[in-house]
């Protein structure tokens, strides 16, 4: 069974301007111990996908339609009380912007011990504080630096603090948010390498949100790219961003310009593309495939057809008119 | 290949006062400690490096907006150290700056056409009214915010992050100047937009020669924009090649490790990733000797040699092909 099961999801946000649909009708799984990229454009919806899991949306933002089933029970509908002992223990998030997200008046270990003691009871304190220098150690920090605080540390130390934190009721389901975003090279490869390592290590389901392909590639057991508040091409991560030669596997326009737009040092030194134009605006209703006016392959029936996610094999799944499946036979 | 450069930086510093924490003791940070580089005519140089490792502190010397404690940065056959007041602005057309942020770096009250016309004025260039109109229309055309006339007669606030670093291009550029100094102009776009704006820059020096220091963390974009690449780490020019030249062959330690890490959008690459543990020390307390042998795996490899503790390495030359040199500061370079 999944971990996690989201069904024609359907995520509104009322703004003056009109209902915006970010999130427009996404089927979307997980299965335990696995760690999935999600991966598009700023303005694509993978944020408001991932946030409406543990219902951590804006005030103005409403499921609309759909269902998340987490461990086979329904949890789109709970309300906010109900929806309470989820988090942290169930399902923790690890916030984008993290490095700003610490309280800097509380030691590190504190506000570790903070989730443990708010929301797991069967815990008593000596109990907490041992599992936060485990947590500590596990994340790559002695753990006699507990009592220190957060301007001591650096920044990839506080992102550590951050996923120390997320890990401390030992959840199911992890929500990674961009969480290398505003890092280094070096500590980017320090933290994606430790995320890996305590996905397999604690068996946890991790769903990790990143504009970075090439961040995901590496890291990722399968793949999401989220175009206009729909996936657009999923699959395992080697079925996506595989290479054939030079030639990358990802069968959807969208995913294949998005790769050209990044530059490839094992490949031939040559000018990133750009994708033109802008994607289109959610707060109208949308006709045929939504990246239809951007791509170059289009043909009459991308604008009047919306494409479905249909089977490439492997469980590669690809929304294009236009893309073919492997072997398949088009005259 | 930069026989007759026009900058030549000669063993810059930097040093800020900087107090010790809990205390009211007061240390120097050395955040650019002895740099030098050359960039001849429409070449594209990059300075590489991780959040502190001064390559901001060197841009900024450059462009004169912190005063560097020593060395000398010739611009033009100019000594820009030695320029003050009058005679540094007279010369601030020659050389410019990008930002990073376009967010910042605009005033969100004026119309694009008076944000590109401003420096005009400044400077005192056009001989009238129309005629500096007339160049901003052109700039902005070059910048590719087309239909110029109807974008430039919005407000900076009403335009997206694109666009904005399009009109910031476009006021540095308008000016014709020599040197374009680029801190990190690409890294707060969406990657759909990024090749938009290093195409425009592109562009520019193909048709101006204008010259760029481009300043990035990201080495794969030097890689594909710059012609040449000098990686920075605390405050040093720690190697420096040919881009093409120092991702197939890097020698130092540490540009291995960062070349190792470069992420591709590939699960299939084979490449041996050296993560280094640790982050860059503080600039207030560079360690003796090679000041990366604190981090650095060919250290403990070779059984910690006593040279690297006790003895900086020079910036020396290891090969010379035709595309150019190919220097590092390491005692046991590959």
């Amino acid at each position: 069974m999944s971990l996690l099961e989201i069904s024609n999801l359907r995520v509104a946000y009322d703004s003056p301007a009109g209902t915006v649909m970010a999130v427009d009708g996404v089927d979307f799984s997980i299965e335990p111990g696995e760690f999935v990229g999600l991966a598009g454009e700023s303005g694509c919806g993978k944020t408001t996908l991932a946030m409406s899991i543990p219902q951590l949306l804006p005030r103005m933002a409403r499921i609309t339609e759909g269902s998340i089933r987490f461990d086979g029970q329904l949890i789109s509908d709970l309300n906010e009380e109900q929806m309470k002992p989820f988090r942290w223990k169930d399902i923790s998030v690890i916030f984008q912007g993290a490095l700003n997200a610490l309280n800097p008046v509380q030691s590190i270990g504190s506000q570790i011990q903070e989730p443990i003691r708010v929301h797991d009871s069967s815990v008593n304190e000596v109990q907490a504080h041992e599992r936060m220098c485990d947590l500590l150690e596990a994340v790559g920090i002695p753990a006699k630096r507990a009592l220190d605080y957060p301007h001591q540390f650096s920044g990839g130390m506080r992102q550590r603090v951050m996923i120390a934190m997320a890990l401390a009721c030992q959840p199911k389901l992890v929500i990674a948010d961009e969480p290398i975003t505003a890092l280094d090279v070096m500590t980017q490869a320090q933290i994606m390498d430790l995320l890996r390592s305590l996905c397999d290590k604690f068996d946890l389901s991790m769903i990790l949100i990143s504009h970075d392909l090439s961040v995901l590639a590496q890291t990722c057991d399968r793949v999401a790219v989220m175009y206009a508040g729909k996936i657009v091409e999923t699959g395992r991560a080697e079925d996506v961003f595989g290479n054939d030669g030079a030639k990358s596997r990802a069968d959807h326009p969208y995913t294949q310009r998005l790769l050209k737009a990044y530059p490839n040092i094992n490949h031939e030194r040559v000018f990133i593309d750009g994708i033109p134009g802008m994607p289109p605006d959610l707060s109208q209703p949308q006709h045929g495939c939504r990246f239809a006016d951007r791509c170059d392959l289009a043909i009459a029936r991308c604008a009047s057809e919306e494409p479905r996610l249909s089977n490439f094999g492997n469980n590669h799944q690809v929304a294009c008119h236009v893309a073919t499946p492997p072997g398949a036979n088009y005259s | 290949m930069t026989n007759n450069p026009i900058l030549s930086i000669k063993n810059l510093k930097v040093i800020f006062s900087a107090t010790v924490p809990g205390t009211r003791k007061k240390v120097d940070a050395r955040a650019v400690d002895g740099v030098s580089l050359d960039i001849a005519r429409a070449e594209t140089v990059a300075l590489v490096g991780e959040s502190g490792s001064g390559k901001t502190s060197i841009a900024n010397a450059v462009m004169r907006l912190v005063n560097p404690s020593a060395g000398s940065i010739e611009f033009e056959g100019t000594d820009l150290v030695k320029l003050s007041g009058e005679a540094l602005r007279t010369m601030r057309p020659r050389f410019q700056m990008i930002f990073q942020d376009p967010f910042e770096s605009l005033d969100p009250r004026r119309t694009v056409l008076d944000t590109v016309i401003e420096p005009l004025i400044i400077h005192k260039i056009g001989a009238s009214d129309d005629e500096r109109r007339a160049m901003a229309i052109t700039a902005l055309e070059r910048a590719g915010l087309v239909p110029a006339e109807q974008i430039g007669a919005r407000f900076t606030f009403q335009l997206s992050g694109g666009q904005r670093q399009r009109v910031a291009i476009a006021s540095a550029m308008i000016l014709e100047p020599a040197l374009v100094v680029a801190d990190e102009p690409v890294s707060m776009l969406d990657v759909s937009l990024r090749a938009g704006i290093l195409k425009v820059m592109r562009d520019m020096r193909d048709r101006m020669g204008v010259s760029y220091l481009f300043i990035t963390h990201d080495l794969s974009l030097a890689w594909m924009f710059a012609d040449r690449i000098a990686v920075v780490y605390l405050g040093r020019i720690i190697e420096e090649a040919p881009s093409a030249e120092l991702i197939a062959n890097p020698s130092h330690p540490y540009t291995q490790a960062l070349v190792s890490v470069i992420p591709v959008p590939e699960t299939n690459s084979n490449r041996e990733r050296i993560v280094l543990s640790g982050e860059i020390p503080n600039p207030t307390a560079i360690p003796a000797g090679c000041r990366f042998h604190p981090r650095c795996p060919k250290f403990r490899e070779l059984g910690e040699p006593s040279q690297c503790t006790t003895q900086d390495p020079e910036l020396h030359t290891i090969t010379f092909n035709g595309e150019g040199v190919h220097k590092v500061a390491c005692h046991f370079a590959d």
